[in-house]
């Protein structure tokens, strides 16, 4: 018998492998059809003598010499895998993708396996990556199909957890790149004496990357973590990992894009921004799509730390339609319009859905809204705040109540312009003092409001006291110790007004965005004002000294901090 | 993984330039379609230079720090200022 097809492609396996050549290797295991004329010689030779897993074993083990630690060659997982793929190949039948990913998926689990070789491992690591890619285009493909996939039973994951056909295929993909982080080649942090990357650690990013898409896609952030995880901590261990600019750009931005989705979503905008910026900055300048995508988060990152995009910046092609939702939102923040910022987040508008999409209406909803409180309450010193003359004793300060006068006005605005079951859905977490409920007990009333009811004398006129903490210990643990007492305390709450409820929620706001950095002063409760400390001393004019710039206070608070799992 | 940055690569990338003449067209189209949350798309070509990238043709004023609006004399502050008289020449009658 003469040389067959089967024979020849086994000769060029064994080839690639004899030279460690990856790319050749890859480039040589086809997956998709339509196959090339060869290929189907190879398929047809597999289907009329090898249906028998044996004959095929035995028929790779001889074609394929084992390697013997000087010149190239096989490997006993390398041989499995090779006759999985033939099995593969000789069996697809991409017209069942459910079958055909599960094969694939079983494929590649193989894959990883011979993968793990010290020293062969890394001529898979091109291999790996293609399929890899072509799992998760599949993966992502049959997820749209919920007629093919409706009664698949899930897998489950190692901690008995139910996972959908995406994220077991991701898990899998994980797993190939915590193969190539864990590799021990080359010196200190990876890298062989030329400074370039050693060993299968050249696969990092490329398999992080299809791993976070699809972890992104399937939204699961929590999953996405343990890869950013796994790589800060074993940057950190005695082999340590090469460094992210010595990958080629494509993997850099694409990791970089992920790595700020993930803080945006985990509230770490600071991190997102600088992370978002770094990807945008080195993106190729023509790849519109992704810088597109890029800029988005990075604007709405920059927003949430105080800096706003410029007209010259939402002109650039890849931010067409961007301004007609951020303008709107930078406006309503810079004026304190609460109203307008609600309204734009509230659905049905287009803004509202559109955060929805890209999933940032919780931030604005909860840290966008801080910014417009900020910015109201130094409109509300602006208007009709105490300005004392240069060199009086009297510190700025403005009314709390008139803060509340301008909120209730603006939330009562804001309630005309939807219908209230529709708004209060929108915004849980923060009941307007227009729509003040009627009294109800202590006990089930909102932390803010117990601010108001309980018994205190406290007030600081203190520079040093931020003056929120009005409440004292005492008050709480009657309250949670003696329900007689609670009763009594109770009966106290309903004679307060709504007007006296809505003024508590304003100080304990108040309270917050001092905390936070927001507003510079302390709250003096006994006069019900917020007073602006340290403005005598200063160069700057009293606003500039109560209310901060955004961007300052965060990157202050960020300063020689950097965003874990950027190497 | 080999990386290369040949004409025809760039070729690639030119694929997605918005064509000059229709920029109109395919902009409003965007802006009036949601956008939806969807994949991260591959690059056409895995590794490119400073050169290929926006920071190396120069930096425009792109961010704003510094807005913090102190006029008062606007529609909405008026508003604001008019509701303060109204509620307080209220609690003098």
């Amino acid at each position: 018998m003469g040389v067959t097809r089967l024979d020849q492609f086994l000769f060029e396996i064994s080839k690639a492998l004899r030279t460690r050549d990856g790319a050749k290797l890859q480039d040589v295991l086809v997956l998709e059809p339509p196959f090339a004329p060869i290929y189907q010689a190879v398929i047809a030779e597999l289907r009329s003598s090898f249906q028998k897993q044996e004959l095929l074993d035995k028929k790779c083990e001889t074609a394929l010499p084992p390697d013997d630690g000087t010149s190239g060659g096989s490997w006993p997982a390398f041989i499995s895998f090779l006759v999985q793929y033939l099995g593969f190949i000789r069996d697809v039948d991409v017209s069942q993708l459910v079958e055909t990913h599960n094969q694939l998926r079983a494929l590649l689990k193989q894959a990883n396996i011979a993968l793990n070789h010290a020293s062969m491992g890394l001529v898979m690591v091109p291999t790996v990556v293609f399929f890899s890619q072509t799992l998760s285009k599949l993966s992502i493909g049959l997820d749209k199909r919920p007629d093919l996939t409706a009664n698949l039973s899930t897998d489950q994951s190692d901690t008995g957890e139910h996972v959908t056909l995406v994220e077991a295929s991701a898990n899998v993909i994980k797993e190939s790149c915590l193969r190539c982080l864990n590799d021990r080649a080359g010196g200190v942090n990876g890298l062989e004496a030329n400074d370039t990357i050693a060993g299968r650690k050249i696969g990092i990013y490329a398999l992080a990357n299809i791993a976070l898409r699809l972890f992104f896609y399937c939204k699961r952030l929590r999953s996405a973590e343990q890869v950013f995880h796994n790589i800060e901590q074993t940057s950190r261990g005695p082999s340590g990992i090469p460094s992210l600019n010595l990958f080629p750009a494509a993997q850099r931005v694409t990791y970089l894009y992920f790595l700020g989705r993930y803080f945006f979503a985990n509230t770490h905008f600071h991190f997102a921004q600088q992370t978002l910026q770094a990807a945008y900055d080195h993106c190729h300048k023509q790849a519109l799509p992704q810088r597109r995508k890029i800029l988005t988060y990075l604007c709405l990152s920059d927003i949430l730390i105080g800096r706003f995009p410029s007209q010259a910046l939402l002109s650039r092609p890849e931010a067409s339609g961007l301004s007609s939702h951020l303008i709107p939102l930078c406006h309503a923040i810079k004026l304190g319009d609460i109203a307008t910022f609600q309204t734009l987040l509230s659905l049905p508008h287009k803004t509202a859905h559109q955060m929805y999409n890209w999933r940032a209406a919780l931030q604005f909803q909860t840290f966008g809204l801080t910014l417009v409180q900020r910015s109201l309450a130094r409109r509300t010193f602006l208007l009709s705040g105490v300005h004392p003359d240069p060199g009086s004793k009297q510190a700025p300060n403005f009314s709390l109540d008139d803060l509340r006068i301008l909120q209730a006005f603006l939330e009562e605005n804001a309630l005309k312009r939807h219908a209230p079951a529709a708004f209060q859905h929108s915004f849980p977490f923060f009941p307007t003092s227009a729509a003040i409920p009627e009294p109800q007990p202590l006990s089930e009333l909102s932390t803010n409001l117990s601010f108001g009811v309980v018994k205190s004398t406290h007030t600081s006129d203190n520079d040093n006291d931020d003056g929120s903490s009005s409440s004292s210990g005492e008050d709480d643990d009657d309250d949670r110790e003696k329900p007689q007492q609670r009763r009594r305390i109770s009966s106290r709450a309903r004679k307060y007004t709504p007007q006296q409820k809505a003024l508590a929620n304003i100080e304990s706001d108040v309270a917050v965005l001092t905390q936070q950095g927001y507003l510079h002063g302390y709250l003096n409760h006994k006069h019900g004002r917020f007073v602006i400390s340290g403005a005598r001393n200063s160069t700057k004019s009293p606003v500039e000294v109560g209310f901060p710039r955004i961007c300052d206070i965060t990157s202050r608070r960020y300063l020689n901090e950097t965003p874990p799992g950027w190497i | 993984m080999a990386s290369s940055s040949s004409a025809a690569e760039t070729a690639k990338l030119q694929d997605h330039k918005p064509d000059s003449s229709t920029p109109n067209k395919d902009a409003e189209k965007q802006a009036i379609t949601l956008e939806e949350d969807d994949e991260f798309e591959d690059f056409p070509v895995e590794d490119w230079g400073p050169e290929d990238t926006e920071v190396a043709s120069g930096s425009a004023h792109l961010w704003e720090e510094s807005w913090d609006d102190d006029d008062t004399s606007d529609d909405f502050s008026k508003q604001l200022k008019e509701e303060l008289d109204k509620v307080k020449a209220g609690r003098e009658k």
